[in-house]
């Protein structure tokens, strides 16, 4: 093979090669703009549904749009209001919860939350004695969105970098304030760093709220197990173990017990 | 707590029984009865099924078949327990008693049988009697006998008196009233009517039977506010008799239309209680026909089709849920009237028509506080939903109302409500608004005050930033930056290295130039192309002497390129040489037949070509616009 059919045949690999990547990259996209007006679809669906009273449709609209699209709290906010007016208060709650997981600073969605709760209560009210509040830590992670989190410590973490380069660059005098900048910047990156790592291990703990209006919750993980105590629809509990479909929770007085898993909305 | 009180007696009754001489032959009696021979339709009346024994305590009772009978109340257990002397000894005698308050249901045919009750005793079963109920006309209850009361004593607030004498009926000791507030009323005005029991003696049970009609009014009744229901008397003389009144009933009335309008009576029993706390001495009770006359709203100052419920004191709120919307987000427009008056009909006023917004259908809830004078709150709420951007002015609304101490109408008027609505147009549609007012329009309304409406942007946002830490991108990010860094710090480097070793960088590209170019010349010799060989072998010189002299020559006459190198320092034999030899490379390329295309002459210029270059390469020039 001489060198000119050498280099023909290199050049037919790479256009090929080029044909290939670029449908990949054209499918990718065609994909995801497809499964974006998939998701957008069930969102109105969901919300005519919804307008129209049929609450039903609207729950499995917007459990469609959950199991399509990325983690949004304002799905989150309309299925709770959907399970509100159902009469599901458990689902209900743990919607408007997950709403505040994904936007701590959603008001809206803390305000029904707080209805929900209290329309629970009305019917059966779990008073946990013992009851000890999350660790400041938690509290504190839990109280900053964690796009708010995220997007900041990117931020300082990149600008550190930047300034540490545009340090490299600069003339002397300006060198002085761009190391004083950097330091700013990291000691602002390591805080985030540090808000953010907490998010990290606080997503990693699995929280929960129970669904059904009253639940016995057992021994063990079967239903033969004696009741440990029986709990009603909206508690908060931390899914500790797991064993097939039952979860072992635990409530905030650290009293534990076995549920069915199809029982508890994981947060 | 009745299981108790029969367990007591009971243990009592063994003791009893051991502490005789000599205990009797032990024998049971299980007997069913009602308190009277004939019953009306819906008349309340009492069966009761006594067991008499001397034997251990009953267990396993079971209620008769009461054949379609209306079980108001029970089964009321009561025990008791009586000693018998005689026979040589003491037999000791416990009689429980199981009674149950029945009717006869409404078009009921009869005679209606009661089937057996059963209890065992002792290991015995024992079958009471059955008993027939007969309808008849209403029959008052017969003469007390001992046994269980049905009601708790005191019910109205009185303890009932032993006495069992014949409760006289003079024509004042008992009596109902009715008395309105006002006789004359315009449509729509609250009317309210008080129906009062007068009791000269006290009386143990009030028992209503026929309640009032108000036909023409819209009614409201007024709930009682004593607890329990209980009736609160007071001390009252009338015609020289001292009564104790209690209202029974009260109703806020509004009338329909104009005209006279009647109420017709009450009709109640009072009765007091025995002994044992059953009513006895019933006495039927009937109030007088009430009439009001209903006059029209006065024609003058009123609006073209004014509704006629709209009648009493009332204001009028408007308000939204938020002025700013992004296009797609719902707005709550809540419109509220609260007042004095029958609320419950109000008319509220027409939503306006909001081009460039989608409204739902509204939802309308009322509150009522039936106290003396009805109150309360109408609430419409409308969710509307803007599909273009702009500015929206919701108009002032207007109530009219009639106010009855006023006579005349008033014009209560709302604040126009300004919305902003950024973003962009979503659609052409633009909904008509359904008109409100009508009482209980929008009952399928979607939106209710409890909690906050469901957002309909027409995209779901969703957290960018959550996704992003959970993806590759993050893990990118936070490698990318220090990698970036430290390349950018070792490229910095490096330049700098690179830069301190000019000549070096030089010397090597030079060389690099000129064994490719020579290898190309070789090539040519080999090949027999001479006249390239000799191209080959000029620009090898020429592009080592520009590298060498930072100045590109390709383009110099000889006579220009030799002042130039003389200039820059090149030793003046080295410049003829490379003067001689590139004139040589210029005669051979033009003069293809001579010696010069020679294989020998080839290697020979290829010799000397090199060592021209060697020579060039090692020469110590002058940098570029210097001096030798």
């Amino acid at each position: 093979m001489n060198l000119r059919a050498s280099v023909n045949q290199r050049a037919g690999v790479r256009r090929a090669v080029r044909a290939v990547a670029l449908a990949a990259v054209l499918l990718a996209i065609g994909q995801g703009r497809a499964r974006a007006d998939r998701v957008d679809e069930a969102w109105r669906r969901g919300n005519e549904a919804y307008l129209h009273g049929d609450y039903a449709g609207a729950v499995a609209a917007y459990q469609e749009v959950n199991r399509q699209g990325p983690a949004s709290a304002d799905v989150a906010f309309n299925l709770g209001d959907a399970y509100f007016h159902k009469g599901a208060l458990g689902p209900s709650i743990w919607a408007f919860e997950r709403a505040l997981a994904l936007d701590p600073s959603d008001d809206d969605a803390r305000y029904n939350l707080d209805k929900a709760r209290k329309l629970a209560a009305r019917r059966a009210h779990d008073r946990i004695e013992g009851d000890d509040k999350d660790p400041a830590w938690m509290r504190l992670v839990a109280g900053v969105a964690a796009s708010t989190t995220t997007w900041l410590f990117v931020a300082l973490y990149l600008g550190f970098f930047a300034v540490l380069i545009g340090r490299r660059w600069a003339r002397g005098e300006w060198r002085p304030a761009l190391t004083a900048a950097a330091a700013v910047l990291a000691a602002g990156a390591l805080l985030a760093g540090v808000l953010l790592a907490g998010r990290v291990h606080l997503d990693r703990i699995p929280f929960g709220v129970l669904l059904p209006d009253e639940i016995a919750v057992k021994e063990g993980a079967d239903t033969n197990y004696r009741t440990s105590f029986d709990a009603h629809a909206g508690l908060r509990v931390r899914i500790v173990d797991q064993d097939q479909d039952w979860f072992r929770v635990r409530l905030a007085n650290g009293l534990e017990g076995w549920v069915r898993s199809q029982d508890v909305g994981r947060i | 707590m009745a299981a108790t009180r029969t367990g007591t007696a009971w243990l009592a009754a063994v003791l009893a029984t051991l502490a005789a001489p000599g205990a009797w032959a032990a024998s049971s009696a299980f007997n069913a009865s009602i308190d009277r021979a004939a019953v009306a339709p819906d008349q309340p009346f009492v069966y009761r099924v006594s067991l008499t024994t001397s034997q251990q305590e009953p267990e396993g009772f079971k209620p008769p078949d009461f054949h379609g009978l209306r079980v108001i109340g029970g089964p009321f257990t009561q025990t008791g327990m009586s000693m018998v002397m005689g026979g040589g000894g003491t037999k000791v005698e416990n009689t429980v008693t199981w009674s149950y308050q029945l009717a006869v249901p409404a078009g009921t045919k009869g005679p209606i049988p009661i089937g057996a009750a059963h209890v065992r005793v002792g290991g015995q079963d024992l079958t009471s009697n059955p008993v027939t109920v007969r309808i008849g006309a209403a029959a008052p209850a017969p003469a007390p006998q001992r046994g269980p009361g049905l009601f708790p004593r005191g019910f109205f607030g009185d303890e009932p008196e032993a006495e069992e004498q014949p409760i006289s009926s003079p024509a004042g000791a008992a009596f109902l009233r009715a008395v309105a507030d006002k006789k004359r009323a315009y449509v729509g005005e609250q009317v309210t009517v008080s129906w009062y029991l007068y009791l000269a003696e006290p009386q143990s049970n009030f028992q209503p039977i026929t309640q009032p009609k108000s036909d023409g009014f819209w009614s409201e009744e007024i709930p009682s506010t004593n607890p329990q229901g209980r009736l609160a008397f007071t001390d009252k003389e009338e015609g020289g008799q001292r009564y104790q009144v209690a209202v029974v009933l009260q109703r806020a009335l509004f009338p329909l239309a104009p005209g006279k309008l009647t109420v017709t009576p009450m009709e109640a029993e009072v009765s007091r209680a025995d002994f044992f706390g059953r009513p006895v001495r019933a006495r039927r009770l009937k109030s007088e026909p009430l009439q009001v006359e209903a006059v029209a709203l006065p024609r003058e100052g009123q609006p073209q089709n004014f509704p006629a419920a709209n009648v009493g004191r009332f204001t009028l709120d408007v308000a939204v849920d938020r002025a700013a919307v992004a296009v797609g987000d719902a707005v709550t427009l809540t419109v509220t009237v609260r007042g004095d008056g029958n609320v419950r009909n109000v008319a509220l006023p027409a939503l306006p028509t909001l081009p460039g917004w989608k409204g739902y259908e509204p939802k309308t809830s009322v509150a009522v506080e039936s106290g003396a004078t009805v109150q309360g709150t109408k609430t419409l709420e409308w969710l509307i939903r803007p599909e273009q951007p702009g500015n929206t002015t919701i108009p002032a609304l207007t109530l009219v109302s009639f106010d009855p101490s006023a006579k005349g109408y008033v014009e209560t008027q709302s604040k126009p409500i300004e919305l902003v609505v950024s973003g962009e147009a979503t659609g052409a549609v633009i909904g008509p608004p359904t008109a409100a007012g009508a009482p209980g329009a929008g009952a399928a309304n979607v939106i209710t005050a409890e909690i906050r409406p469901i957002r309909v942007r027409t995209t779901p946002s969703h957290s960018a930033g959550a996704s992003f830490l959970r993806g590759a991108g993050f893990k990118a990010t936070l490698v990318t930056p220090p990698l970036a860094f430290v390349a950018f710090v070792f490229a910095g480097r490096l330049r700098d290295r690179l830069s301190r070793d000019d000549k070096r960088t030089s010397r090597r590209r030079l060389r690099s130039i000129a064994r490719r170019r020579l290898h190309a010349a070789a090539a040519h010799r080999d090949a027999g192309r001479a006249p390239a060989f000799y191209v080959e072998i000029e620009r090898v010189l020429r592009e080592t002497l520009s590298e060498k002299l930072r100045v590109p020559v390709g383009g110099l006459r000889l006579d220009e390129l030799a002042a130039l190198l003389g200039a820059r320092g090149l030793p003046a034999p080295d410049v003829a040489h490379v003067q001689a030899t590139l004139e040589a490379c210029d005669e051979a390329r033009f003069s293809p037949g001579g010696e010069a295309a020679s294989k020998p002459a080839q290697d020979a210029m290829l010799e000397r070509a090199a060592a021209l270059i060697d020579t060039i390469e090692k020469a110590p020039l002058a940098p570029p616009g210097g001096q030798a």
